[in-house]
């Protein structure tokens, strides 16, 4: 029997199924791709659910939606603490060890719910629920604060963003957060302010980003800060840009904060 | 063998749609206007009030400028994607930019009087993009995205920070908004400009250009004609035809009591036609203003005068509905009064009450007045009332003006001799030597007649009883 591939996440799923069974994103609507190439993420419809190891996730709500996964027995999903919505009360939460990244001066604390049971989770913006089932072997990086949540199958760890100029001009904070399959595959949850636009880029395409828009990329693509000679203030006589460099898919949001525009 | 009519030719296809929203033609082919992006296929959206609700550009909906084009994307905060043909460009606000090919030429545009403006606490940076190539803009608010085609002498004005991008032919000014107001609380005095300091002005000189700006929320359009005026919220103006003037309009909310004046005033930009305003749903909520001190131009409304006025109406309205139709009353006693050889003398017209002089050569005054007791007692009831209502809880003033409402109440007092004869009740009082009064109650009506002579009080009597009796069939 033929099965129906996902033109967002690859997965296949019953023929009949208006909603892929992996990610959730609507089979009954063609992929909205601008003419440069950037493909709106796929639009969860309100309700959709979509599976992960032997557990369920819900996406309620449009306009800031929200993610009410049911938690199978022995599996288990981690969060940043504060986008915890409800849980049940038979839910154990136990702590991520993050200290290192506690010194950076961001209060971090990454939460992990286990099944059996069923938890919620939001961001508080308006904006999309991107979400990102990945296959063994890949490994993705994320803006900070951009994660709503991840399978414990997917390994975590963050990266320092490298170069002080990057760090000072990057606009994207101090860390990035790496999401890491091995031997299995796994689910990860983002969320991106207002729209969300993916696109793929050959090796060696480039092209510049305002920092504060970016949102995810494979951790093949380069992030570079390129420099821009636009005159933005008194002070400063360039603005900064991310040169983002193929190969690999990039995913920016639409609502941002402007960085450098002191 | 019969004539066949005529073939009946069917019109022949129109090939332009004219876009309701920027009211330019167009092609009357694909599912949005090519020149601002507003989908044809839908039916307008206009409230009972009259405001019509500018369409969302569809997702993915194309727009043509030149030889380049503009792709919206996105439903929550869109972003506009300009494919810019070689030579052509587009202004912008440096943080709308989202993303940019490397070949677009990125660079700074010269911007007349910035560092005025960067001293009033505004940075604005535009930014000059020039193709071939692609880039993105994007605002950073939940809202619509909004083209505003400009054709060759028009100009729009815009509020500060929601402009998105213009094409490279639209010219771009700005001016002081004019409109602002001080207000003091203690020793501290705050200059308040609820639409911001500055005005972007857009504007087309010799070709057409696009402008795209960025609503919070929702937006609405509206046409005001010639001299109509609309009040609008300060922070929720978007643009507006440069046609259209503005200027302050200052509430005070009505809140009884004499200091009610001293609640602070609810600021409002009056609009005023002729043109085409534009206002968005989501605005920022306007700080406690304290007490106004001082304004730009400026209309206003207490709300508590306006109370006072509508009580003050009620008293003059009881006043005159009590009005006494007083010519057959005039003319009987008139009769009366020739005929005993009485020169009719002064009238005295109070509306509720009026009077009559008499004199006769033998030295004999005699004054004749009728009063309505129920006029009375409704004008005194409504004046009470209403500064009742004014007075609130000063109960020191209100107590004397009860007192004072009270005996008005009562009208004449009637409280001398009893007097038959006259089918109602009368009496008789002596007021002095040689004058006296007779009075007389009608119904609601009070008939008094004073005399005053140096004859007989017996005398003064009878010419008392007859002006009443003569005035008692008028009335």
């Amino acid at each position: 029997m033929e099965r129906i591939v996902c033109s967002w996440c690859q997965g296949q799923s019953d023929p009949g199924r208006t909603a892929c069974e992996v990610c959730g994103a609507p089979l009954d609507v063609a992929a909205l791709v601008t003419d440069s190439g950037w493909r709106e993420a796929p639009r969860l419809k309100d309700m959709a659910e979509f599976n992960f190891g032997s557990s369920t996730c819900q996406v309620e709500g449009e306009i800031v939606p929200v993610a009410e996964l049911s938690l199978g027995q022995g599996d288990s999903i981690y969060f940043e603490h504060h986008v915890l919505l409800w849980k049940e009360e038979t839910v154990p939460i136990t702590a991520m060890n993050t200290s290192s990244r506690s010194f950076g001066g961001m209060p971090f604390v990454v939460t992990v719910a286990q099944g059996p049971g069923r938890v919620a989770v939001s961001r508080d913006a308006p904006g999309e629920m991107v979400v990102l089932p990945l296959h063994p072997q890949m490994e993705i990086d994320v803006r900070e604060h951009a994660f709503l949540a991840a399978s414990s199958s997917v390994g975590y760890s963050f990266v320092r963003i490298k170069g002080l100029a990057n760090v000072l001009h990057g606009g994207s904070g101090m860390y990035m957060d790496r999401f890491i399959t091995q031997g299995g595959p796994g689910l990860l949850l983002l969320h991106g302010n207002g729209n969300v636009f993916e696109r793929t880029l050959a090796a060696g395409e480039k092209i510049m980003l305002e920092p504060g828009a970016f949102l995810f990329k494979d951790s093949s693509v380069q992030m570079n800060v390129t420099q821009i000679p636009v005159k933005i203030s008194m002070l400063r006589k360039s603005m900064y840009l991310a040169e983002m460099v193929g190969p690999g898919r990039v995913g920016i949001q639409s609502m941002y904060v402007h960085h450098g525009s002191d | 063998m019969s004539m066949l009519p005529p073939p009946t030719l069917a019109p022949p296809p129109t090939n332009s749609y004219m876009c309701p929203y920027c009211r330019l033609d167009g092609p009357a082919t694909g599912t949005s206007c090519v020149h601002c992006g507003a989908p044809v296929d839908i039916r307008a959206s206009v409230s009972q009030s009259g405001w019509e609700s500018q369409p969302a550009i569809k997702d993915m909906a194309r727009i043509q400028f030149g030889q380049s084009t503009c792709q919206i994307s996105g439903l929550y905060v869109p972003a506009a994607e300009l494919r810019l043909a070689p030579g052509e460009g587009v202004y912008f606000s440096h943080h709308q930019l989202l993303w940019a090919d490397t070949t677009v030429q990125l660079g700074n545009q010269p911007l007349k009087g910035a560092w005025n403006r960067k001293m009033a606490g505004l940075d604005m940076v535009m930014m000059e993009a020039t193709g071939p190539g692609s880039l993105a803009l994007a605002d950073n608010t939940p809202g619509e995205t909004i083209v505003v085609p400009l054709m060759p002498g028009r100009a729009v004005d815009v509020r500060e920070h929601r402009f998105v991008m213009a094409s490279l032919n639209v010219g771009y000014d700005w001016y002081q908004s004019g409109l602002w107001y001080t207000t003091r609380n203690g020793d501290e005095t705050e200059t308040h400009y609820p639409a911001g300091m500055f005005l972007d002005r857009f504007s087309a000189t010799d070709r057409p250009g696009m402008l795209m700006l960025h609503g919070h929320g929702n937006v609405f359009t509206r046409d005001l004609a010639e001299g109509q005026s609309f009040l609008m919220h300060p922070g929720a103006f978007l643009w507006k035809d440069w046609t259209v003037t503005m200027t302050m309009h200052m509430e005070h909310p009505a809140s009884g009591g004499w200091f009610g004046s001293w609640q602070p005033a609810t600021p409002w930009m009056r609009l005023t036609g002729p043109g085409r305003i534009a206002v968005s749903s989501k605005y920022e909520r306007m700080e406690g203003t304290g007490r106004v001190v001082n304004s730009s131009p400026c209309t206003s409304v207490d709300w508590n005068n306006q109370q006072r006025m509508a009580q003050m109406a009620a008293v003059q309205g009881a006043y005159s509905a009590s009005k006494i139709d007083d010519a057959p009353f005039e003319a009987a006693l008139d009769s009366f009064a020739t005929a005993q050889g009485f020169v009719p003398g002064k009238d005295k017209n109070r509306g509720i009450s009026v009077a009559h002089e008499y004199q006769h050569p033998a030295g004999i005054l005699v004054t004749a007045g009728v009063s309505d007791k129920s006029g009375i007692t409704s004008v005194a009831n409504s004046a009470l009332s209403g500064l009742g209502g004014m007075l609130g809880g000063n109960t020191a003033v209100s107590g004397r003006l009860n007192k004072l409402m009270g005996s008005l109440q009562q009208g004449p007092k009637a409280d001398g001799d009893p007097v038959e004869g006259f089918g109602f009740p009368a009496t008789w009082k002596q007021v002095g030597p040689g004058e006296g009064t007779l009075t007389v109650l009608k119904d609601n009506r009070v008939l008094s007649v004073n005399v005053r002579a140096s004859i007989p009080p017996n005398d003064q009597y009878a010419w008392a009883r007859a002006f009443a009796l003569a005035g008692l069939t008028g009335i």
